[in-house]
């Protein structure tokens, strides 16, 4: 320790730390997609040989957007009431939601998409509610429902955190001036909060038009842009994957931005009050019927879906089958062998890679909050974000294809340096913004009491931001062990965890308890790690 | 015409009690200033009466109507709460516009009854600033035009000066005064600072751990200060222990340490009993001869500092005690140096007895 802090006053110590980051980042992070979408740019003209292609192609990047412009505003309008339920309610009971609202979050997506499939259209689920009659079949209606169910904890997580810090006192002085209850919220809370609705808008926005696992699980014959790559690349058209994937990722970066530029600036349009309808809106039989409303599409648009998976596992408790059936994953007797070995690789190459970003990404992420970069601070901050805004099948693709051209690079190891990409802007980000939070004064008062750099980031900055760095390793990990879009595009002979369970969802040749089981387990373990991490850094205090 | 009246008015939060049994009666046009130290429940005060929280008991009446379930829209009080939460993403006439908005104006009459407001606060040349533009005084006049514009009769007013330079502070108040009578405002307002409150108010309610400690003119608070805190709070006070060694009729005699004796014109304390004397420091006579008069002290000049109007001398007295002398900075006063020796006089009429505090008189001072 001694060391260091005597190094980490050193000026060139310092430049080398922040040097080698910004190395690891182009070398790892920016440029590999990129050189490996330019090296197969000439097989890029295949497509105009399969015009139907190239039609299926075009719809399937539009419905993309499409899907998730929808979603986006539907989590928006479902999530805010529940947000606001949550921070404003008086009940105990609330912090309950609370905890319920990072449930689908935390569950691995494809997991979620199996989950999803089987309550709206498997038998056991919905349509029995229905006769056994079909309600929702596998198509865009469906994958309009589950990118509803895994988006909207995003919102909800980003509203809470900004209502928490919203001052009420705008509000109280709003309804002392006259203002009904909503119309005070309308015209005074949500354009100051503005900024958080756009974040969260984008955050749920690139989820939804990245997400693969679960989407091709629900997908049936619809296609979007991530489903049309997994196709192509599993009938080895090589022109269409590069077209589709190098479209969707300039096009979302374009979106992204012109989105995150231009909303900010629009204006609320609307100034005007009718006092009269908006104390309707306000009486409490309104308010009731709001909660209500929210926590109804919460538990059965969110929660039900999210969970129902485990319904297989409790109905094969009380018939008996779910000894048989353990004995066998346990014995890694048949597919399990395979199972057990794709839950292994997930783990590693999770661990490895949050590792890796810790590591590399952590002087960044110092660099970007206290802006050490001076004028180029913001365009690495915005760069930065690239990684979660394109569609992770996409980069995938593109990066698969700069790490074999390098030939030599085991398949670990470029599964392993694609989660990193996939990953290493969520740690980034939500480092950043934790140091942002912490004001310099308190590093400034603890270098004039005489401590060196390292001291002060051991002291001062890791203690204050502790939360944070748990909360973005939990994101990083659990991205990386649910990561699926990516996986799929880089993975030849090796199989992930979500993987391999998309392989057993379409390939049906596994038994439905097998794979209830399997997923099962991922929910589990994915639990257990974050249930360790949270010990971890309380132990460590 | 706009009352107020507080009934048995209690709040706590989580367990602990903000606002503790209140009765409170405000009249029709009537500045009262709610004053106290920090955490004596002056903002849970005006919260109450504004409606942003709900008491826990009692009752509270606006021009004799209960207004305990009463949304805060509803009650016609026009709050500027400290800090003013202007709003920032809207422009000076939008945020002084809000309220006759939200009550259902149209835009024009909206307009017209903010641009007087404006311009009775000299601000309407700023209309289409944001009030981050603006600067502490003006963000303050702009809080003050939008809560007016609301229509309110009844100003609430949360340490409105508080924000403010010194320079500032003196100067607003005055206009502060004037608006309220001028547009015949029931006002309450509330601070920390006993000189604003001295300054603006009709009548002072001195408010201590949630509970009303004393209330009248401030004259009277001034000089019949009740207890050992408000005479330390509102304009402070030399303070002597002793205990009283002789009771006579309608007078008394206080012993301090080193046996000093002072002569009081009070004798509600029986002898032996610890009392604590206090006495402003501009009645505190200070002079270089001691004259053969009644309760003179001998000390000598520890400090001397210069306050404009004032000149203050700190005297360490023989016995061991301290006392402040405040002199106003004439051409003929007496002139004192550090070291030098003096007398200290404590005229019977200006001296107030307290009973010992229980917790020591160091602690009731820090109390604020």
């Amino acid at each position: 320790m001694r060391a260091l802090e005597g190094l980490s006053s050193k000026t060139i110590v310092r430049y080398l730390v922040y040097i080698f980051s910004l190395a690891f980042f182009f070398a790892f992070i920016l440029l590999p997609p990129i050189f490996g979408i330019l090296l197969k740019i000439n097989s890029l003209g295949e497509i105009y040989a399969y015009p139907e292609l190239l039609t299926g192609a075009h719809y399937a990047i539009i419905w993309s957007f499409i899907t998730a412009f929808i979603v986006s505003a539907l989590d928006l309008i479902a999530g805010l009431p529940l947000a606001w339920f949550i921070v404003r309610s008086k009940s105990r009971l609330i912090s309950i939601i609370d905890t319920l609202a990072d449930v689908p979050f935390l569950i691995p997506t494809v997991a979620l998409g199996y989950s999803a499939l089987l309550f709206w259209s498997g038998s056991g689920g919905i349509p029995n509610l229905f006769g056994g009659s079909m309600f929702v079949s596998p198509g865009f209606v469906l994958v309009l429902l589950l990118h509803f169910t895994f988006s909207f904890p995003v919102i909800v997580r980003v509203m809470v955190g900004e209502l928490l810090e919203y001052k009420e006192i705008y509000e109280f002085a709003a309804r002392t001036l006259g203002a009904q209850p909503f119309t005070a919220v309308r015209t005074i809370t949500l354009p100051l909060l503005k900024p958080a609705l756009v974040a969260s808008f984008l955050l749920s926005f690139s989820r939804s038009l990245s997400e693969t696992g679960a989407t091709i699980m629900v997908a049936g014959t619809f296609q979007n842009g991530p489903v049309y790559i997994k196709n192509m690349k599993d009938m080895g058209f090589e022109g269409p994957l590069v077209y589709v994937s190098s479209i969707l990722i300039l096009t979302s970066v374009l979106v992204f931005f012109l989105i995150s530029l231009i909303a900010p600036r629009s204006k609320f349009p609307i100034r005007k009050v009718w006092p009269k309808f908006e104390r309707k809106l306000s009486a409490p039989a309104s308010l009731r019927l709001r909660d209500s409303m929210a926590l109804f599409v919460f538990l059965f648009f969110v929660m039900a879906p999210s969970l129902f998976v485990l319904l297989p596992l409790i109905y094969a408790l009380f018939d008996g089958t779910l000894g048989g059936t353990l004995s066998l994953a346990l014995t890694s007797a048949g597919s399990w062998g395979d199972f057990w070995g794709s839950m292994l690789l997930s783990y590693s190459i999770g661990f490895i890679s949050t590792l890796t970003n810790i590591i590399a990404g952590l002087p960044i992420a110092i660099a970007i909050a206290r802006k050490k970069f001076a004028k180029a601070t913001p365009i690495l901050g915005a760069i930065v974000n690239i990684p979660i805004v394109v569609p992770s099948i996409a980069l995938g693709v593109s990066l698969s294809f700069f790490w074999r051209s390098l030939g030599s690079i085991p398949e670990f190891w470029a599964l392993v340096f694609s989660h990193t990409t996939i990953t290493y802007t969520y740690f980034i980000m939500s480092m950043s913004a934790a140091i942002e939070s912490i004001p310099t004064e308190m590093e400034e008062v603890a270098s004039t009491l005489g401590a060196k750099p390292f001291t002060i980031f051991r002291k001062i900055t890791l203690p204050l931001t502790k939360y944070s760095v748990f909360s973005a390793t939990i994101l990083v990990f659990t991205r990386s062990v649910g990561e699926t879009g990516a996986a799929m595009a880089v993975s030849q002979t090796l199989k992930t965890a979500p993987v391999l369970l998309v392989d057993w969802v379409k390939g049906g040749v596994v038994p439905q308890l097998t794979l209830a089981l399997g997923i099962g387990f991922l929910i589990l373990t994915s639990f257990l790690t974050l249930l360790l991490l949270r010990i971890a850094v309380r132990g460590g205090r | 015409m706009t009352t107020v009246s507080l009934v048995d008015v209690t709040k706590k939060f989580d367990g602990i009690t903000a606002i503790n049994h209140i009765n409170l009666e405000i009249h029709d046009g009537e500045y009262v200033c709610i004053l106290g130290p920090t955490g004596s429940g002056k903002t849970t005060l005006l919260r109450l009466i504004a409606g942003v929280i709900k008491p826990d008991e009692g009752e509270i009446c606006i021009d004799g109507k209960l207004v305990n379930d009463v949304p805060p829209q509803e009650r016609g009080t026009a709050y500027v709460p400290q800090q003013y939460a202007l709003f920032p993403h809207l422009r000076v006439i939008e945020n002084v516009s809000f309220g006759p908005l939200a009550k259902g104006l149209n835009r024009s009459e909206a307009t017209q009854i903010s641009m007087q407001m404006l311009e009775m606060t000299r601000l309407a040349w700023r209309t289409n600033s944001f009030p981050g533009e603006l600067s502490g005084g003006m963000q303050q006049r702009v809080a003050l035009a939008r809560g007016l514009a609301s229509g309110a009769k009844l100003l609430l007013l949360d340490e409105p000066l508080g924000a403010l330079d010194a320079r500032l502070r003196v100067e607003l108040r005055y206009r502060l005064r004037e608006l309220a009578r001028e547009n015949n405002l029931t006002t309450i307002h509330v601070t920390h600072d006993q000189e604003e409150a001295t300054i603006v108010a009709d009548r002072i309610v001195v408010l201590r751990n949630g509970q009303i400690h004393q209330e009248g003119t401030p004259t009277y608070i001034y000089n019949q200060p009740k207890s050992i805190f408000v005479a330390n709070f509102v304009g402070g006070a030399n303070f002597l222990e002793g205990f009283i060694s002789e009771r006579k009729l309608g007078s008394s005699w206080v012993e301090l340490r080193g046996r000093f004796r002072i002569f009081i014109k009070d004798n509600s304390h029986s002898v032996g009993e610890r009392v604590v004397l206090a006495i402003r420091e501009e009645l505190s006579k200070i002079s270089k001869n001691g004259e053969d008069e009644v309760n003179i002290l001998r000390g000598t000049i520890k400090a001397t500092s210069f306050l404009g109007d004032f000149m203050s001398y700190e005297v360490l007295l023989e016995n061991g005690d301290t006392v402040n002398c405040k002199v106003p900075t004439t051409i003929n006063s007496e002139k004192f140096l550090i070291g030098e020796e003096a007398f200290v006089q404590l005229k019977p009429q200006d001296i107030r007895v307290y009973p010992y505090p229980p917790a020591g008189l160091y602690k009731e001072l820090e109390a604020l």
